[in-house]
């Protein structure tokens, strides 16, 4: 596989939510960004948290319509790290260390629209009504992420929770009322809370 | 409770998707009515909910994996990865260090090599369809429940009840009972999008009664719709089938094909490993 067929195999599976593409990016990313953060005041624990919270950036901006990949994964696992690393010096107040640089062909430096989603905050209201969704029980909220989050097609959620096509759509809609109307009778809460 | 306003009407415009005159007279709509505005506005909190409660689902699903190969000695692999790294300067070493690695090198690929062996040592096709077949799981009867509880959607409400018994006897083991109810309602729903599921689960009771010629039809009809929604489900169990017949050159090509497929990668390719 050319590596960009296999960076686009490894962003579609993440993009789904594969567990077993997770791995593969310990596998293939996670050693080389550990020994930034270590080589650069960090420990192993701060390795492995910071790495995690790299993941979860990538898998926020492969959501993003826009995203396009500009270099394969790992190289931009690593500025993601390298930069949510940097940034957390800076608040330990650390700053003015000399940083090692352990790997200069991986040196991708991150644009503005890169680190944009580093700094995006999730408003407290969108927070309160995840709890509501993951609070509930049954298939809709992985329905509801499916086709709200991960974009699938209702072929796709039909397939994966084993419904037919026309009850995927069916079901989508029912459980975006039903949901709504929960938020709606905890609507007060919700908004005096934010 | 039915939302006054239509949700696909709301998320086109949300998502742009209206050309440019509709978007004007989406817009102007809002103006008139503030109560559709704030519609628009909750719909889109309400979506940025659902995204946000997506990402902690992934955030609790990589803690899971992290913590699987934090078991594993995965982290402590990767640090003597980076410690050898950084030390690669160095070059001079102890040759009695060196030896000694080498002989707990050896040691450790003599364990895995006997492990690899032992793990994928051959296995009879009956052995392996034995080792392999479990029953696939209820995912139909909130479908039918759902559809028996509304009016106007889906008309042939008796045959949607012979379905539900039919998975009820399925659910309950009674797997012969289960194969008349699903022929059944094959005969009476025929064009219904649940006959695809009724031989899928009709096959899989047929193959767990040893009944293996009716369940390879069976599955071989549901197998050649490929719109089928669980077709992967399909093929599966065809090649258990298969399996179960002995015929290997019909089970492998299905077991390489599902060696791409996420649920059923790891057990496919044991299977191929070991036939």
């Amino acid at each position: 596989m050319s590596e960009i067929n296999l960076a686009d195999s490894i962003l579609h599976r993440l993009k789904r939510g594969e567990q077993t593409v997770i791995r593969q990016l310990y596998k293939i990313a996670y050693p080389q960004c550990a020994s930034f953060v270590k080589n650069n005041n960090g420990t192993g624990n701060d390795a492995e948290d910071f790495f995690q919270e790299a993941l979860v950036v990538l898998y926020k901006k492969v959501h993003q319509p826009a995203f396009e990949l500009k270099s394969d994964v790992k190289t931009f696992l690593y500025a993601i790290t390298r930069n949510l690393w940097l940034n957390e010096l800076r608040k330990r107040s650390k700053s003015g260390l000399k940083l090692i640089m352990d790997d200069p062909e991986t040196n991708y430096v991150l644009t503005e629209e890169d680190t944009l989603i580093e700094k995006e905050e999730t408003e407290q209201k969108h927070e309160l009504i995840s709890e509501m969704l993951l609070q509930i029980q049954g298939g809709c909220k992985d329905v509801l992420i499916d086709f709200y989050l991960k974009k699938l097609s209702l072929k796709a959620i039909a397939e994966k929770h084993g419904f037919t096509v026309q009850y995927a759509k069916k079901r989508r809609y029912k459980c975006m009322e039903s949901f709504k109307q929960q938020v709606r009778e905890q609507h007060e809460r919700i908004y005096q809370e934010a | 409770m039915k939302d006054k306003y239509n949700i696909d009407d709301i998320e086109n415009f949300l998502n742009k998707e209206l050309n440019t005159e509709e978007m004007t007279a989406f817009d102007k709509k809002m103006k008139e009515d503030t109560e559709l505005a704030t519609e628009v506005s909750f719909h889109e909190d309400v979506i940025k909910g659902i995204q946000t409660a997506g990402v902690t689902d992934f955030k609790n699903l990589v803690a899971g994996v992290h913590s699987d190969m934090k078991e594993e000695g995965f982290f402590v692999a990767s640090q003597d990865k980076v410690q050898k790294t950084e030390k690669k300067e160095a070059k001079v070493r102890s040759i009695s260090l060196f030896r000694s690695l080498a002989v707990a090198a050896s040691f450790a690929l003599m364990v895995v090599a006997g492990y690899w062996v032992f793990s994928t040592s051959p296995a009879t096709p009956e052995q392996l369809f034995a080792s392999n077949f479990s029953i696939h799981q209820d995912v139909l009867s909130t479908e039918i429940e759902d559809r028996l509880s509304e009016t106007g959607f889906g008309t042939n409400k008796k045959a949607l009840a012979v379905i539900q018994d039919a998975m009820n006897d399925y659910n309950s083991t009674q797997y012969e009972a289960s194969v008349k109810k699903f022929t059944v309602f094959q005969q009476l729903a025929p064009e219904d999008a649940l006959t695809a599921y009724a031989s899928l689960y009709k096959g899989i009771a047929l193959l767990k009664n040893n009944q293996v010629a009716a369940a390879q039809k069976e599955l071989e009809l549901v197998h050649a719709n490929e719109q089928f929604p669980s077709n992967k489900e399909a093929k599966w169990y065809l090649a258990l089938t298969y399996l179960k017949q002995n015929n290997i050159p019909l089970a492998k090509p299905l077991l390489q094909e599902l060696s791409s497929v996420e649920t059923y990668q790891a057990k496919a390719k044991k299977i191929l490993q070991q036939l």
